[in-house]
This record gives C-alpha cells, structure tokens and sequence, in this order.
C-alpha cells in the first residue's frame, strides 16, 4: 500500500512540477532572440514583447522553483532504499545541478527582471542568454540523472551493494542523456512555440493589439514549425530506437505488442487485453513497425511474451495509451504548424480565422502531450527504479507508512490544487491586460 | 576526505540558515512591524531580490547530503517525514507569497499573503529548530538502522519521543526569536527614518528573550549531562566557536545600542554561525545521534559515499562553490543600499 501512494506521489509532484520547467525553458529561448532583436536590431516591437513574456516567464519561475524544491527532498523522504543506492550516481547529478545551474538562472533573472533602469544594454542582454543557458544546462543535468536510471552506465556496484560511479564524464555525457535531452528540450520549445503564438492568435481574434499579436504570432509559428518537425525526427526517431536497443520491455509494452513478430504492425488505435494478451479492436498498418525500428519491413520485433512477467512494465495499458497519445499528439502539432507556417508565407495568417482558433484551443495540448510523453519513459521504466539493475519495491522508505504517505500524498493534491488555480488566474490577467504600451 | 565534506555541509547549513534566516525573521515580525502599505512593501523589497539565490543555499545543501553521505541523506529525509513535508510546503507557500503578492492591488489579496507568509515563515523557523533540537537530543535509531519519528507523542523527552518535545520545542521557540532578532538586524541595515527606529527597538526587546533562552538551553543540557558540551569544550576548535558565540551575542546588543548597523548584522551572523559550528564541532563524527545504542548512530565515516566519488566530487564542487560565493556577492551588491516604497517592483 506504501509503495503505490510513493509512487502516485512522486508521480503527481514531479508531473505538476514539470508543467512550468517546459514553458520556463523553452519560453527562455524566445526571451533571449526577443532581447537580441530589442537590442542589436533595435526594434521596439521586440521590446515590448520582451516585457510582456518576461512577466510571465517571472510567474512561471517562481512556481517552477518552489515545486522543485520538493523533488530533491522527495527522494530521501520516500525513497530512501533508492538514495542509499544511487546517491553517488544519481545523488551526485542532483548536486551538480543545485551547485551550477540553478543559481546561475536565478541570478541572471533578477538582472533581466529589474535590471532595465539599472544596468546597461550589454549587461542586459548577456543576462537574457544566461538565464536561457542556466535554465537548459540546469535540465541537462536532471535529464543526466534520470538517464541514469534508465540507462545506467559508468558505475560498479560494491559489496556493500551500492553504485559505484567510475568517473563524473561517463555520468555527464551518458548516450541516453544526450538524445533524451534533444527530444525534451524541442517538447520544450513546442510547448512555449503554442503558448505564444496562441496569446498572438487570442489577441488576433478578439481585434486587440494588433501589431504585437502578429509579432507573437509569426515568432510562435517559426519556432514552431522548427521544433514540431525536429521532435518527431531526429530526437524522436532516436530516441525510440534506443529505447527498442536497451529496454525491449517497455518499447514492447507502448507498442501493445504482446506476441514477437516478423514484420510487425504499427498499431495506430486499439485497447490492450491483459487477459487475452492481445489488442480489441486494433486499427494498424501492417510491417511499419518493423520497418519504422529496423528499417526493414520483415524484421523481428520482440514482443513482451519473450520476457519474464515479472520483468514487465506493471502498468502495460497506460505506457501504451500515454505513448500512443504522445505521437498522435505531435504528428497533429507537426500538422498545425506546417499549415500555420504556409499561411504565413503566404501572408494570409492574420486573416484565417478557424486556423488561429485551431491555434488557440491547441494551447493545453503540448502540456499534455509532454506529460504524457513523461508517463511513458517512467511508467515504462518500472517495474524497475533502476533499469535492469535496482527494482522499485527496493527502493522505498521503510519507516514511512501507508498513513503517512497518503497524508503528505492528500496534502500535495490540496495545495497544488490550489497553485494550479492560482497561476491560471494570474496568468489569466496578465494576458487580459495585454503588452505594454509603446510608451511605456 | 568525509571531514573535509562534514565541513563543506556544515558550511552550506551554515550559509543556508544565515541567509535564508533574515527572510523567515522578516516574515515572522512582518505583522508586528509594518503598519501601513509603504511599510509592508519596504520589508518585501529588503529580501525579494535575495530569497530565491538564498534558497539555492538549501538546494545545493540538500544536494551535497545526498551526495556525500547517502545513507544519512536517506535516513534522516524519511525518519524525519513528516516534519520535511511540512517544512517543503510553507516553503512553497513563503515563495509563492513573495511574488505573487505584487501581482494584484487589491488590500484583501495583500492580507491574504500577509497571513500567509507570516505563517508560514514562522513555521518554517519552528521547524529548523525542531530538526536542531533533534540532532543534538539524538533520535531512535533501532537495530534494523531504521526509524520514523512522529511530529510529537506527549512532549515529554525521552529517548523514543516525537520531532517535538518540551526539549526540542524550546530549541524551535529560541530559533524563531533568534531568526526574528537577526530578521530585524538585517531590516536596520535595509531602512531608513522612523520605521528603522521601530526596527530597533523591537530588535533591543528581542534580543533580551533570546539571551534568557540560549541560557536556559544551556543550563538545561548542563543539567541533562549531555554529552554534546562536553565534546564540544574538550576540542580547541570547540571552545572556540563557544566563545565566539558567547562574544558575538553581547556585541549585537552593543551595536544596535550605537547604531552600528551593519557591524550589528554581522555580529548577528557570526552568532548564528558560531552556534552552528558548536553544533558541528559537539557532534563530529555524528551526523545522526542515536538516543538508544550509541552503536547505532550514523556517523561521517558509515554513512559517506565511497572514497573515489568523494575525490570526484571536489573537482565539481571546488568550481561550484566559488561560483556560488561569486553570486551571492553580485546579487547583494547590484541591490544594496536602503529600500525605498515607490516604483517598480515586489
């Protein structure tokens, strides 16, 4: 009973805690090419978009942090059997990030919030690419301990049974980390891309702010357009066949393919059967599995009869239904900004109506797609912490009982019920007061 | 090595309740300082540019505990729960609060997050006393290695009590008036006229009540026979910290009497790091005292990560914490000098 409100907590806190990290970098990106163009190009349009998307990147901040604070302390609260295992390893990722990244982005930020009227421009600008840089370096760093866990690499484990790293470079440049953080940080971008080309269309449609609201239109569509395309390939393409390369589990298990097959099918819909072993009403294409994994249509693909079943993934459907919603998710987004990205060209954006209200309603979207793209990785994962080396029913807390746990599980629902609530008002607000004046 | 990496966390903890202490002082006289509006803004703006960069303090120490000792970071994270939980969450709500207060004009909005952060910060002070209190009283290791303390049980001590106990509450009330003292010290230096004479004054009648409980907890642990004083006057380094702690106190009161402001903050600072280095010194090697088989506390030594990684460990954190230094001066530095209540801004 423990375990499950461990995990259904860890699970709610981190899920809740990375829908403001995503806006918060990938927003980063658009701060600093904004404060670029508001100072080389000295284009005031620029500006004005910069203090408009700085107050609410500020808000954002703030709500990232303090939910983040919780994450490094959850591991030694709930998962103590965990952080006696992995503290040199993954404790150690963890470490570096609280020591570099973190207070590179705050500080920079309080230069780039308040430091208008008291520094100059260089300054200024310089700290807009720091806190891009600390803001991405920092997610660098907990990509590197995550793929630890899924992928551990570069360690021993001694006789007293704990992870032994052999150097801090085979930690860093982990090959899994690299191709996760690529696929992440274009989620990222996709993410801010919708947000503000969004608050441009909101702005289009209502027939307010007409000139900031194609500048956040036609900024939100480039990057956009880049990032829909570069999340499906190459990060996604990779990041997929590593996953099929090292962890057949859980690339079994989001497939829904339960028997191994030459020529496998991609399924495009279809319900998994845990009794029957099989999929209920499949929609698929045939070989594209194989073909899209092995580039050959008649190759093998391992399916999860071919592992023990206490190897499998606990939670079959919901790694197959949150990995299904993530790529059908970001073909649709692809689709959205490829179109948004012709009218553009075109020159006709402004004026077609249903495509910004496509371009409106899409806004929750790359939040759910991200989270569910996150369900898939650690859903996946289980029924290891550690892939292959360190199972979770290992890694609980053992004083910490199923009382306990429900408490502070019931008591993180309320209170972040209650953020969330919170930020959607004051974001809300701010977007309804609009960009500031050209005067201002 | 593990020494070395003792000291480091002693002096993150350190850094960490020095810097993130004056804002949970500041919170916790925010409603009994600050009468109108103008008032109120004048205290956020001391510490809001500062908070979160003094928070990074705690991340990087939680950071370097999980780190470096492992099994100490796993025993105390889970064995002190609910206390940890709790102490997470009225920082969240502190963080939250400073912030979001600006965002809208409205009085009641700004009474709510005054509560808020009243609350919570006093909070957050009782429970940093709670967790000192604990590491000096011990806590119940059993023979398993494992342990879980509840928030409280009877308050009276003894060796299986909860996280707070008539002990371990007298160590929380004292940090909350000594958080609250050293709050208004590092106010005076931020504030100027009247409202600075206000500061003082109510700084004067706090430290009279700390005095009276840094001696009652010292002639309450002289009393227990406790083995921590007696540890920390056999060591040189020990004495030291006690009398630089028993100097530094005084001299607070010296300087708030002649205005010396900043001298005053500093000699604030160096108390409360001197009491923390006492701590430190009473307990090295122990991180976690056990209050039932002496054999079974977690000292440096067991609970270290291995040799290897902790040498790997100081090549990251050498560059890390001058950075960190580097920071904290640039930070203090671009928003020094008095606060005003006008303009842009928390």
């Amino acid at each position: 009973m423990t375990l499950i409100y461990d995990r259904l907590q860890f699970a709610f806190t981190v899920s809740f805690h990375y829908l403001f990290p995503q806006l918060t970098m990938g927003l980063a990106l658009f701060l600093a090419l904004f404060q670029t163009a508001a100072i080389v190009g000295k284009d005031p349009l620029a500006d004005r978009a910069l203090r408009f998307w700085s107050k609410i990147f500020a808000i954002n901040f703030v709500f990232g942090v303090v939910t983040g604070i919780v994450m490094e302390f959850e591991f030694g609260t709930n998962w103590s059997g965990f952080s006696r295992f992995a503290g040199e390893t993954v404790g150690q990722m963890l470490a570096v990030e609280g020591t570099f990244a973190f207070f590179l982005e705050s500080s920079f930020l309080g230069i780039l919030l308040f430091g208008r009227e008291r520094v100059g421009k260089g300054l200024q600008l310089l700290a807009a690419w720091m806190v891009f840089l600390g803001t991405w370096l920092s997610g660098f760093f907990i990509i590197g301990a995550d793929a630890w866990m899924q992928h551990p690499v570069g360690y021993t484990v001694g006789p007293d049974g704990v992870a032994h790293p052999s150097s801090l470079w085979a930690l860093l440049f982990n090959p899994w980390a690299l191709t996760q953080y690529a696929h992440n940080m274009a989620a990222s971008v996709v993410t801010s891309s919708f947000v503000v080309a969004a608050v441009g269309a909101f702005y289009l449609l209502s027939g307010i702010h007409r000139e900031a609201a194609s500048y956040f239109l036609r900024r939100g569509v480039l990057l956009g357009l880049l990032s829909t395309l570069l999340v499906i390939f190459p990060t996604g393409d990779r990041e997929s066949q590593q996953v099929f390369a090292a962890q057949p589990t859980k690339a079994a298990a989001m497939e829904g393919l339960f028997q191994t097959e030459k020529g496998a099918p991609l399924i495009l819909i279809g319900q998994p059967n845990l009794k029957s072993e099989s999929l209920d009403n499949p929609i698929f294409v045939p070989d594209l599995l194989s073909f899209l994994t092995y580039h050959r249509f008649a190759a093998d693909v391992k399916g999860l009869e071919a592992f023990p079943r206490s190897d499998w993934p606990d939670n079959i459907p919901l790694v197959y239904y949150a990995y299904h919603i993530m790529v059908g998710l970001g073909t649709v987004f692809a689709a959205i900004m490829v179109a948004a990205g012709v009218m553009l060209a075109a020159g006709r954006l402004g004026q077609s109506r249903w495509l910004l209200w496509t371009i409106l309603l899409t806004v929750p979207f790359p939040y759910i797609a991200t989270t569910a793209g996150w369900i898939t990785a650690e859903a996946g994962r289980q029924p290891w912490l550690v892939y292959s080396l360190f199972r979770t029913v290992h890694g609980t807390s053992p004083g910490v009982n199923a009382g306990n746990a429900l408490f502070t599980f019931l008591g993180f629902l309320g209170l972040y019920l209650f953020l969330g609530l919170l930020f959607v008002f004051l974001i809300g607000k701010r977007i309804v007061e609009g960009p500031p004046g050209e005067s201002a | 090595m593990e020494t070395l990496w003792f000291v480091l966390l002693v002096v993150l903890v350190g850094g960490y309740v020095v810097l993130d202490g004056f804002d949970f002082g500041m919170g916790i006289l925010l409603p009994w300082l600050a009468r109108t509006e103008g008032e109120k803004r004048m205290l956020y703006r001391a510490i809001g540019p500062v908070w979160d960069g003094n928070e990074v303090w705690l991340i990087a120490g939680g950071g370097l505990l999980f780190f470096a000792f492992p099994k100490a970071y796993a025993s105390a994270a889970s064995g002190f729960y609910l206390a940890i939980m709790i102490f997470l969450w009225v920082l969240i709500l502190r963080g939250i609060a400073i912030e979001i207060r600006s965002q809208l004009t409205h009085p009641l909005w700004h009474s709510f997050w005054d509560g808020i952060f009243f609350l919570a910060s006093l909070l957050a002070a009782l429970v940093l006393g709670g967790f000192l209190g604990n590491l000096v009283t011990g806590i119940p290791i059993e023979e398993s290695g494992s342990w879980f303390l509840p928030l409280w049980t009877y308050f009276v001590p003894s060796s299986r009590h909860g996280i707070f106990d008539a002990l371990t509450l007298l160590f929380s009330l004292l940090s909350a008036v000594s958080l609250g003292r050293h709050g208004a010290t590092f106010l005076i230096v931020k504030t100027e006229g009247e409202f600075r004479e206000r500061i003082r004054q109510l700084a004067l009648q706090l430290w009279k009540a700390e005095v009276a409980l840094v001696l009652l907890s010292v002639v309450l642990m002289l009393s227990t026979r406790h083995l921590f004083l007696a540890r920390c006057a056999h060591r040189p380094l020990g004495v030291a910290f006690l009398a630089l702690a028993a100097l530094s106190l005084p001299l607070v009161l010296f300087f708030l009497r002649r205005q010396r402001e900043l001298l005053a903050f500093v000699c604030s600072s160096l108390f409360l790091l001197a009491a923390i280095g006492a701590t430190a010194v009473g307990l090295y090697p122990y991180l976690l005292l056990s209050s039932l088989d002496r054999a079974k506390s977690l000292t440096i030594f067991n609970a270290a990560a291995s040799t290897p990684t902790l040498r790997m460990g100081l090549l990251w954190f050498g560059i890390g914490a001058l950075l960190i230094l580097g920071y904290t001066f640039l930070s203090y530095w671009s928003f020094r000098g008095k606060v005003r209540s006008e303009g842009e801004g928390y």
